[in-house]
């Protein structure tokens, strides 16, 4: 099926062609709040902004289309209206403009999940399809609009978290989701070593858990679900409501508890789920907050060798959410086998020869 | 046009005989791994897809992974192409043999590696069979969700391969949704771990990117499974229509309202009556099509979404809305969908199974265009679809032994997907491309997509030895199949000569 260009798809095809033709670097951008996690040096911004179309949106389908300058905003408000949501809660970081708070290709690249994500799936559970443009300026197509698609290698996938290095991302189609009939917060003081325990009962039948989480001192719970399933879980369990209306988990995804304000740096930390590393990490006087049942922990610390040992003995990855330059992942890649490093120069190479787009977001070599 | 080798359109193959592979691989594996005798290699002639036939000259059954990364390299040292296989229940003529090339069989790899009850998990070797899984951890209250028909023979491994679906992937997903990691042999021998116990890695997702790469990117040797809890309540509903497509336009009615089952099927007239006869269900004989419609999950969730499925059903135009109250009758709902395929069976020699995919919302219209095609054709064709998520296994009964009837089944198949594409679907959702439709990813993809599947499968096998010619056709295949798309007035590759 062939697709019609639009003239801003044109024009970004040509900015593209040149630069592959040129030999310049581009930096692709939409609303720019998450450059933490990558820069590249003498590069050519490439604005995404006038991909602003919702290209198609079928709540009985389940699918949205939308172009990858649309803002996450935008589209959550979208599906807010038909009473449906994306699924793995994607964080709508700050920045100076109040109205941008991060754009769909934003998200794709990034392939950031908020605190639902260990029980909604991650950012590339929800892809069905995109379009790209390669570093030859070739337009793309890849997966669709369907629930199943097996026709050709997943490449659409493999955009999520490839940070744009492998090509610029015009359009996605999104799996999306039904809102919970019922929300509900709870939180209490506890140690995580209790709070971990308990989750790892609950987790053996079916639960209504959408968010564990513990701060050093209290444990936060959030539930979703039927009206009925949740108050017979918070009964059942002697849990008493929390009533924050969810400020907690809206700071916690967008970053803005006072947690994650000023230094020391900022690092995500990703482990095996239910790992407890609290007392550790209190005996090293590191100021944490544990996410994900224990899959994830954010943590301020500003002795990075510490953490990536304390990464290493738990089997998981440290990133920089501070310190641009040393966040282009290439001390966690460099501990991947050198047989992979090798798969990906030349993935880097197969959607992008002549090194066009985010060169350096991930890696020197790619 | 023909999905056979030509190597004309499709590349040349190896030039390996039998005697001199035989000799190759005794240096490196232990006799009694290789199956040689005619009579012995007879059964992997062809995968699940039995139309399709080609006898591999030398069967490798490695024991340990040890013997599989010295065969890929020995492998790689000589240029010998690698055809894998899992339980041969493939569709779609993935595990199809080649000449000049070896198969290599993961059967005997199939121990259950590790449960980590506390992390609700289970690492398995290849072999290890889907429904094995849940059997090794139903005494813990888990089960492994993805649940393709062939659940009781076909092998995790090849579920990684093909990205198995299964009845229940609307709610619980495929296999790329429920699997953490695997580790796998690259096609120069290295042994390599892709994800693994966290939820993610640093680097590209090349655990999506392995899932549905049919054996053509590597050969997995371990698969680290999500597993999920029993659900405390799950009920099936039977719903009758006078109408097939009220049907289809039921089944996005009950999405939209913001219900979600655990899996959503529809069968045709044509498929009841067959399923009827053959597991006397206690179907409908008398509705043109049914709905099977199951909702899981906590009791009380469930039983609360009662009142609202039904009321949307009725409103759609259901003729008859029945709930099994007993495991039997759910058993009994689920046996005559599961009984389907034989079923149709026994209505003609031989049946074709498509398996294409579509939006939801175009369900009423591929409905009319198979009935249209299916009298352009004279042939019968039951519909079983996965309803839910729009993946449509239309069977076409045709009798192979009567003159053209396989040729014309396979070109109305073609059309068929061809509808498929139109319609804003796609060829394939679950079965994958194999050997069968190489063709018709010249309808689905352009030739620059072509190209960068080609440029992804060097990026991990320059040398083409694992799998080749499955999955992603050659220009000169397209331009041959006539189907390349023309871009403004430009056919994509004018170098090309046309025939």
């Amino acid at each position: 099926m062939s697709v019609r260009l639009t003239p801003s798809l044109d024009k970004l095809i040509e900015q593209v062609k040149q630069a592959n033709e040129q030999r310049t670097c581009l930096s692709i951008k939409g609303h720019g709040t998450k450059r933490f996690l990558g820069s590249s040096v003498k590069s050519i911004e490439l604005s995404t902004q006038s991909l602003d179309q919702i290209i198609s949106y079928d709540p009985s389908e389940l699918v949205v289309t939308v172009q990858a300058g649309v803002s996450l905003l935008e589209l959550e408000a979208l599906l807010a209206e038909s009473g449906q949501r994306l699924s793995f809660e994607p964080p709508l970081y700050m920045s100076q403009d109040i109205q941008h708070r991060g754009t769909v290709g934003g998200m794709i690249a990034s392939g950031l999940a908020g605190a639902r994500r260990p029980w909604s799936g991650a950012v590339r559970d929800s892809v069905l399809g995109l379009h790209l443009i390669n570093g030859r300026s070739d337009y793309l197509r890849f997966g669709g609009q369907v629930m199943k698609n097996v026709a050709g290698y997943d490449v659409s996938r493999l955009m999520v978290g490839a940070r744009g290095c492998l090509g610029l991302i015009t359009q996605v189609s999104l799996k999306v989701q039904p809102l919970p009939q019922e929300v509900s917060y709870f939180a209490w003081d506890c140690s995580s070593s209790i709070l971990l325990e308990r989750y790892a009962q609950w987790q053996r039948s079916m639960s209504p858990v959408t968010g564990l989480a513990h701060d050093g001192v209290r444990a936060y719970l959030r539930l979703e679900g039927g009206k009925e399933s949740l108050s017979l879980f918070a009964s059942r369990n002697g849990l008493a409501r929390y009533e924050d209306d969810g400020v907690f988990w809206q700071g916690l995804r967008n970053h803005t508890l006072s947690f994650f304000d000023g230094n020391p740096s900022l690092w995500r930390l990703s482990l095996p789920p239910l790992t407890d590393l609290c007392d550790e990490l209190e005996a090293a006087s590191i100021r944490y907050l544990l996410d994900w049942a224990g899959a994830q922990y954010w943590l301020k610390s500003d002795n990075e060798l510490l953490l990536r040992s304390i990464a290493e003995k738990y089997g998981g990855s440290i990133e920089s959410y501070s310190n641009i330059d040393s966040n282009n992942l290439e001390k966690e890649l460099s501990e991947l086998a050198s047989p992979l490093v090798l798969i990906h120069q030349r993935l880097k190479k197969a959607y992008d020869p002549n090194a066009v787009f985010n060169v350096g977001y991930m890696h020197e070599s790619f | 046009m023909t999905i056979a080798h030509d190597e004309g359109i499709d590349g040349p193959l190896s030039g390996w005989q039998r005697d001199e592979l035989v000799e190759l691989f005794s240096g490196v594996l232990p006799g009694e791994c290789m199956i040689t005798a005619e009579e012995e290699l007879k059964p992997f002639e062809c995968d699940g897809l039995s139309a399709y036939r080609s006898q591999p000259q030398l069967v490798i059954l490695p024991e340990t992974k040890e013997q599989l990364i010295a065969l890929v390299k020995c492998c790689a040292a000589n240029k010998v192409p690698i055809v894998p296989r899992g339980a041969g229940t493939g569709l779609s003529g993935g595990a199809m043999a080649i000449d000049g090339g070896i198969m290599v069989s993961l059967t005997r790899m199939n121990q259950v590696l590790n449960i980590d009850e506390r992390r609700m998990t289970a690492r398995v070797q290849p072999g290890v069979r889907n429904l094995a899984i849940s059997e090794a951890v139903q005494s813990l209250g888990l089960y492994y969700a993805p649940d393709p028909s062939s659940q009781i023979a076909c092998s995790i491994g090849g579920n990684v391969a093909e990205n198995a679906g299964g009845v229940h992937c609307l709610k619980y997903g495929l296999t790329v949704n429920n699997v953490l990691g695997v580790e796998c042999i690259l096609a120069d021998g290295s042994l390599v771990t892709v994800g693994g116990n966290c939820l993610d890695s640093p680097g590209f997702d090349l655990l999506a990117l392995l899932h549905g790469s049919e054996g053509m990117l590597a050969l997995v040797t371990e698969v680290t499974v999500k597993l999920l809890p029993k659900p405390e309540l799950c009920r099936t509903y039977l719903v009758s229509f006078d109408d097939v497509e009220k049907a289809g336009r039921a089944v996005g009615a009950v999405i939209g309202k913001g219900i979600i089952p655990a899996g959503m099927e529809m069968m045709d007239q044509l498929a009841i009556q067959a399923a009827e006869d053959f597991a006397h269900a206690g179907y409908p004989r008398d509705a043109q099509a049914v709905l099977i419609c199951e909702l899981d999950g906590e009791a009380s969730d469930v039983e609360s979404l009662d009142a609202p499925l039904r009321a949307v059903l009725t409103e759609e135009g259901a003729t008859e809305i029945r709930m099994a109250r007993t495991p039997e009758e759910q058993r009994k709902f689920w046996l005559g969908r599961k009984s389907a395929f034989p079923a149709v069976g026994r209505l003609a020699p031989d049946y074709y199974c498509m398996d294409g995919t579509i939006p939801k919302r175009q369900l009423p219209a591929v409905l009319k265009g198979i009935t249209d095609l299916s009298e352009k054709y004279s042939l019968a064709v039951a519909n079983v679809f996965h309803a839910g998520d729009g993946n449509l296994h239309p069977l076409i009964l045709f009798d192979a032994n009567v003159p053209e009837q396989l040729s014309k089944a396979e070109a109305l198949g073609g059309e068929i997907l061809a509808l498929c594409v139109e319609l804003g679907g796609c060829i394939t959702g679950e079965h994958g491309v194999g050997r069968e439709k190489i063709n018709q990813m010249c309808i689905q993809f352009e030739g620059a997509e072509l190209e960068q599947f080609m440029a992804t499968k060097a990026a991990f096998d320059p040398q083409r030895i694992l799998n080749p010619n499955k999955n992603i056709p050659t220009l000169a295949r397209c331009a041959e199949f006539g189907a390349m798309h023309v871009h403004e007035g430009q056919l994509p590759f004018p170098e090309l000569e046309r025939f």
